[in-house]
């Protein structure tokens, strides 16, 4: 029980050739495709990848404040994801550097819809929002993390207390933030389109997505022989997180289609008609392959109890957010000329070896399970049927 | 003239007083291969299922089955009146508009799946209005766990008795139902 993960020399080899393969694309894209592809491109996977961090610490957050017992025997994970959070707020912070590229509002003049959002929509406030977000997150998340460790050295219960009340704030402070970050740095590429419903979309998105990569990181760290006390009852409750919330994705998607296509309003069909006509099979494929394909998958029972099939459902959802994601940003960025090549696959196989990475490092630092967490025990003990 | 052909049902039952117990005792029985009529708890245990060999519960089924009916019907119906049996252009969408359907047929859905899912059960466990009390005893309803064995044959009366005994349970005694 009381094993620490190693973080072996041949994980090394393989996530330097993972970063490797994303450094070589980002260089060849730079030379052969022009700059606002690429922005987008970082923008897409910055969002991707701090949004595996900051579901890793809403996954811990929602279990401490409902008292959660199961979660414990895994919760080393997501905090390890959460370890991505400074990284990516200094991707962020280069990506300032390519804000003319992909918001046009930062130099459009003479807009009369840009000039009446200009209160909330110019850059200083920009980055001024960017910099609570990032701090309010952070500090949350070092806090969450750091209580979480101690208490391995110390079985005071203070620790889990103190722990309860960042949760909560945390909670709060991320409910409000998530929808104002998914305005500032998605929605408002399109600046002159809004959804009041896009803040919770966006969060479902990247909730699934985060649920996605946990799973993948349980079974892998099963595969190399840890974790051997999470058995098929933990599984069976992250498959019913990835079922309920793919299902809830598509509640969303179809809420804010069905309300613009009902009222038709041209100032907000523009969006869905731009994505049907220049996007039309993935636009059709994001709805398939984000819904259908893990609602059959893992509807029956047994099924989120099987690794097999957990690792097809979590890798499927893994892609179809992605497409999610791209299909809000790029048509707003590039038009109808967006495509699928060498920049987009091999910058997003770059993110994947710096992410794994840093959480790796993360996971190597402290024991794999809360030892002294008062539910440790409970979790143990779990039964789902 | 009153005919009874059904024979009394003759069952043997008998308390434990905790949890822990209750399943070594079922665990016993399962091995002597006793028929268990049911087993009554003041709260779920987790894994007594297994532990007594239930079968799997088929009410899930039973509401795949009704969802599927109430959506089918409920998309059949909108369809054949908005595009056969009256006609109306609203808010000018096309007569056989797919999204506007979509949330009454989810909701018709789980209409069906839930009412089917409810008395399905009601009906397959015997309750609701006017069902038998089946309350052996008052310390059920509060903190014993009851076990209740067949004992159609004397045999196997017999031999209910004394395992219910030999696994520590209390107040062990023959109710004819």
């Amino acid at each position: 029980m009381d094993q620490t993960f190693e973080f072996k020399q041949k994980y090394k080899v393989v996530l330097a050739v993972l970063l490797g393969i994303g450094i070589l694309s980002l260089v060849y894209s730079i030379f052969s495709v022009e700059s606002g592809r690429i922005w987008a491109n970082v923008l897409l996977n910055n969002i991707y990848f701090l949004a595996f961090a900051l579901i890793g610490f809403v996954f811990i957050s929602v279990h401490i404040v409902g008292q959660a017992g199961w979660h414990t025997s895994i919760q080393r994970i997501p905090e390890a994801m959460g370890s991505f959070l400074p990284v990516a707020a200094v991707l962020m912070a280069i990506l300032l550097f390519g804000m003319h590229d992909i918001y046009h509002w930062t130099h459009e003049h003479h807009d009369p819809i840009l000039e009446g959002k200009a209160a909330y929509l110019n850059a200083p406030f920009f980055i001024i929002r960017m910099v609570i977000y990032f701090g309010g997150w952070i500090f949350f998340g070092w806090k969450l993390r750091s209580l979480s460790v101690k208490s391995d050295l110390d079985p005071d219960l203070k620790y889990f207390k103190k722990s309860i009340y960042y949760a909560g704030a945390f909670l709060v402070f991320f409910a409000i933030t998530s929808s104002t970050a998914s305005w500032d740095w998605i929605m408002s590429i399109d600046a002159h389109w809004y959804s009041t419903i896009f803040g919770w979309y966006i969060f479902i998105s990247i909730f699934v997505s985060g649920i996605a990569v946990i799973i993948l990181l349980v079974i892998f760290l099963q595969s190399q022989g840890y974790m051997s006390h999470v058995n098929k009852e933990h599984l069976h409750d992250l498959g019913k997180y990835l079922f309920g919330f793919s299902v809830f994705w598509m509640y969303l998607w179809f809420s804010q289609y069905m309300l613009i296509w009902y009222a038709n309003i041209p100032e907000e069909t523009v969006y869905f008609i731009q994505r049907i006509e220049e996007y039309n099979f993935l636009f059709y494929g994001n709805f398939l392959i984000n819904f259908f394909a893990p609602f059959l998958i893992l509807i029956h029972r047994k099924a989120p109890r099987l690794k097999r099939v957990m690792v097809i459902g979590a890798i499927i959802v893994f892609i179809g957010h992605w497409i999610d994601l791209y299909l809000a940003i790029m048509p707003g960025v590039l038009g109808d000329k967006a495509s699928i090549g060498i920049t987009e696959i091999g910058l997003t196989i770059g993110y994947v070896g710096l992410f794994l990475w840093v959480v790796f490092r993360s996971l190597a630092k402290a024991k794999l399970v809360p030892v002294n967490h008062p539910f440790f025990k409970e979790s143990l003990e779990y039964h789902n049927l | 003239m009153k005919n009874n052909i059904k024979e009394d049902k003759k069952l043997v039952s008998g308390y434990y007083e905790h949890p822990d117990d209750l399943i070594d005792a079922v665990r016993v029985i399962r091995e002597k291969e006793l028929p268990i009529e049911d087993i009554f708890t003041p709260f779920p245990i987790h894994g007594l299922d297994e532990i007594a060999g239930l079968r799997k519960s088929r009410i899930p089924t039973l509401g795949f089955i009704f969802g599927l009916i109430g959506s089918i019907s409920a998309f059949g119906f909108m369809t054949w009146v908005f595009t056969v049996d009256y006609p109306l252009i609203i808010g000018g969408k096309p007569y056989f508009s797919v999204p506007a359907f979509i949330p009454i047929t989810f909701e018709v859905t789980i209409l069906f799946a839930a009412l089917a899912m409810v008395f399905g059960f009601l009906i397959r466990s015997k309750l609701g209005m006017g069902a038998k009390n089946r309350i052996y005893d008052k310390k059920i309803t509060d903190d014993h766990f009851l076990v209740l064995l067949k004992g159609d044959s004397s045999t196997l009366l017999e031999s209910a008795k004394q395992v219910l005994s030999a696994t520590g349970a209390m107040d062990v005694k023959i109710i004819e139902d």
